[in-house]
């Protein structure tokens, strides 16, 4: 508990106090939640919102290697997993490890990638190792893909399927700063990279490993689970929805809750932790009827409405 | 300065309704042209229905004061039965004989031809070509006709008559009273109406004809105590709202701090739960199921006293911590803070 409130604390003071990341707070810990639960993020958003810049401190902040992979469509499987090579001075195949070996990958437009390499990434995703050759490659824990992709590009983009959302805990959607931090951004773009670069990690890999092993203990009341699984099943009456949500989105729920929780001090989820999290778990996995999208019913509305309608656990 | 002007308003208020009801109370017409308005009396006042042996009476009678001259009395003999050709004969104006003649050889006679003769009648008399001995006699006349017909001016006729009658009374009058005095004298001669004439035969009682009240029904006084004890009943409490505002609420918290919580057997979740139902009485925001805890506290405790909001915040903690973090320890502090905020709550509010 003691170390996640530290790196919490860090990251307060070296990437928001020092404005290196601005009004990126929210980001900061979603992401770290989801690194705790050994989850995906896919963060939605448009180019030049400092997508990369939050990974890449994290990363370095959380003492993780962080590696980059800028998604085209001529993109191969290898290119990501790796592949093996002859080597003349071995006389023999050596394997040449892809940017998958990591701990942090950002995965910068996903959607740009063709479906048989989206697919390769996603089976190392879920299964958290890679197969080359024939041979099994477990990936390094803890192992996180940030996935990033531009809502707006509709050609020469390959969507994700649902089924391939679904493998993401969570959609964090990264707007625009206001106006008073996108001042606060030009007056320090020359010192960004530079403060970047030259974070100092505060705890070691194994030590994110403890907190990972934490946040599976947080306590969960049984009401808890039933207030989510309620969450769950109104996504799927809502009059709004065509696809709601499935089972596994309701575990990715109540992992996210329990590490929210667990960021924020405590060894016990509370409903508003559930409410918290709610929106990035679920927006990405719900599917609205094409009529109401058209007359501007969005996932998010969707899911606040449910928010507003499932009672809380009483007493 | 804000309660100043919301005495001066209410005791202006209080003063333009008074103002009102007297106004209202005062006036006798209230009717505005062109609506409709109450007409009381719509039906003959009459005591005692007239007939046409009342005119007969008043004939006498004027003959008795000597307002009418031998012959004319003796066209007037046995006024009562007279049949149609004996009136129609007495009468002097050919005109009127005539129309009266082809009136009666109309093969169908009708209550509208007994009406236009009225009107004609009216019209001779405008022009003064028609003296009140002849028109009682036509009058009498046009009487037997619309008996035959079962005409509805029957009761119209005799009181015509009775305002000939009147006529000829003030006509000899005024002659009498020409005679007597001289010609510098300044007299003031009531001039005889058509149809409506003010009664001052001694003996007979002319018929009132309908008045019209062109008024609001009369507001009964209780009406008016009733408005000013309301009014007064709204200016006590306008001026003591606040201390009614305090008093109440000090109600609601009594009860709140009294009120069980149902269906709740641990004693520190029930401990929450009354805080809770405490906190919206004081603030008057009542916790929808869907908010949590923390939602709900934060929805109140601008709202509060900061000692009472402080206090608050703990039980929520406390709360939270028993509930969710399963802490045994913590259900005592949600007692103690829940004792605490009764306390707090009756002082501070």
């Amino acid at each position: 508990m003691l170390m996640i409130m530290k790196i919490i604390d860090v990251i307060k003071k070296e990437l928001i106090d020092r404005e290196v990341l601005v009004e990126k707070e929210i980001e900061l810990k979603l992401i770290t939640s989801a690194l705790l639960s050994k989850g995906h993020a896919l963060m939605e958003g448009v180019p030049g919102v400092a997508k990369t810049y939050t990974c890449k401190a994290l990363s370095k902040l959380l003492g993780l290697s962080f590696k980059r992979i800028q998604m085209t469509p001529d993109l191969l499987p290898s290119d990501i997993i790796g592949f093996y090579v002859y080597d003349q001075r071995v006389g023999g195949f050596v394997l040449r490890k892809g940017p998958i070996f990591t701990n942090i990958l950002l995965v910068d437009e996903i959607n740009r990638a063709s479906p048989r390499t989206q697919s390769a990434l996603l089976e190392a995703m879920q299964e958290r190792q890679v197969t080359i050759e024939g041979e099994l490659f477990k990936l390094e824990e803890p192992f996180m893909v940030i996935a990033t992709q531009n809502p707006i590009e509709m050609e020469g983009v390959f969507p994700l399927p649902e089924a391939q959302l679904d493998r993401f805990l969570i959609k964090i959607s990264t707007g625009y700063t206001s106006t008073q931090g996108l001042v606060k951004v030009m007056k320090r773009a020359d010192e960004i990279e530079e403060a970047i670069e030259g974070l100092k990690p505060v705890v070691t890999r194994e030590e994110v490993l403890e907190e990972v092993k934490n946040v599976k203990n947080v306590k969960v009341d049984d009401s808890i689970y039933s207030y989510i699984a309620s969450i769950v099943e109104d996504t799927r009456k809502h009059t709004a929805v065509r696809l709601g949500a499935s089972p596994r989105a309701a575990i990715a729920l109540i992992k996210m809750a329990k590490a929210w929780a667990y960021i924020n001090g405590r060894d016990y989820v509370i409903p508003d932790d559930v409410k918290a999290v709610a929106k990035p778990v679920l927006t990405h996995r719900i599917i609205l009827k094409p009529e109401l999208e058209i007359q501007g019913v969005t996932v998010d509305k969707v899911v606040e409405d449910i928010l507003t309608k499932v009672p809380v656990p009483k007493p | 300065m804000k309660h100043r002007s919301l005495y001066l308003a209410t005791l202006i208020l209080f003063v333009f309704l008074n103002s009102i009801a007297i106004i209202v109370s005062g006036e006798e017409d209230r009717h505005t042209p062109g609506f409709p308005q109450v007409v009381e009396g719509a039906s003959i006042p009459l005591s005692t229905p007239i007939n046409i042996s009342d005119i007969e009476k008043a004939i006498s009678e004027l003959y008795n004061r000597s307002l009418l001259n031998r012959k004319n009395a003796e066209k007037l003999k046995n006024f009562g039965n007279l049949s149609f050709k004996e009136a129609v004969s007495r009468i002097d104006n050919t005109d009127v004989r005539n129309n009266l003649l082809n009136l009666y050889n109309k093969n169908e006679l009708t209550p509208e031809d007994i009406e236009t003769f009225l009107n004609y009648l009216d019209t001779l008399k405008v022009s003064g070509t028609l003296n009140p001995i002849d028109e009682l006699l036509a009058l009498k006349a046009l009487e037997t006709l619309s008996n035959i017909i079962q005409s509805p001016y029957t009761s119209e006729i005799i009181l015509r008559m009775f305002s000939a009658i009147k006529d000829l009374e003030i006509t000899k009058k005024s002659i009498s009273i020409s005679e007597k005095f001289t010609p510098n004298q300044q007299i003031s001669i009531e001039k005889p109406s058509l149809r409506f004439p003010s009664p001052s035969l001694s003996l007979i009682q002319l018929p009132t004809l309908p008045r019209l009240k062109l008024s609001l029904p009369n507001i009964p006084q209780e009406v008016f105590i009733s408005i000013g004890i309301t009014t007064s009943i709204a200016i006590a409490l306008l001026i003591s709202r606040k201390y009614l505002k305090l008093a109440f609420d000090r109600l609601k918290i009594n009860l709140a701090v009294k009120k069980t919580i149902q269906q709740i057997s641990d004693t520190f979740l029930e401990a929450y739960w009354r805080s809770v139902h405490l906190v919206s009485s004081i603030t008057g925001l009542s916790r929808n199921n869907w908010e949590t805890h923390r939602e709900f506290l934060e929805k109140v405790f601008s709202k509060l006293d900061p000692r009472v909001a402080e206090v608050f915040k703990d039980i929520t903690f406390a709360y939270e911590e028993y509930r969710y973090g399963f802490r045994l320890s913590s259900g005592q502090k949600i007692l103690e803070g829940s004792k605490k905020l009764m306390s707090y709550a009756k002082i501070y509010k």
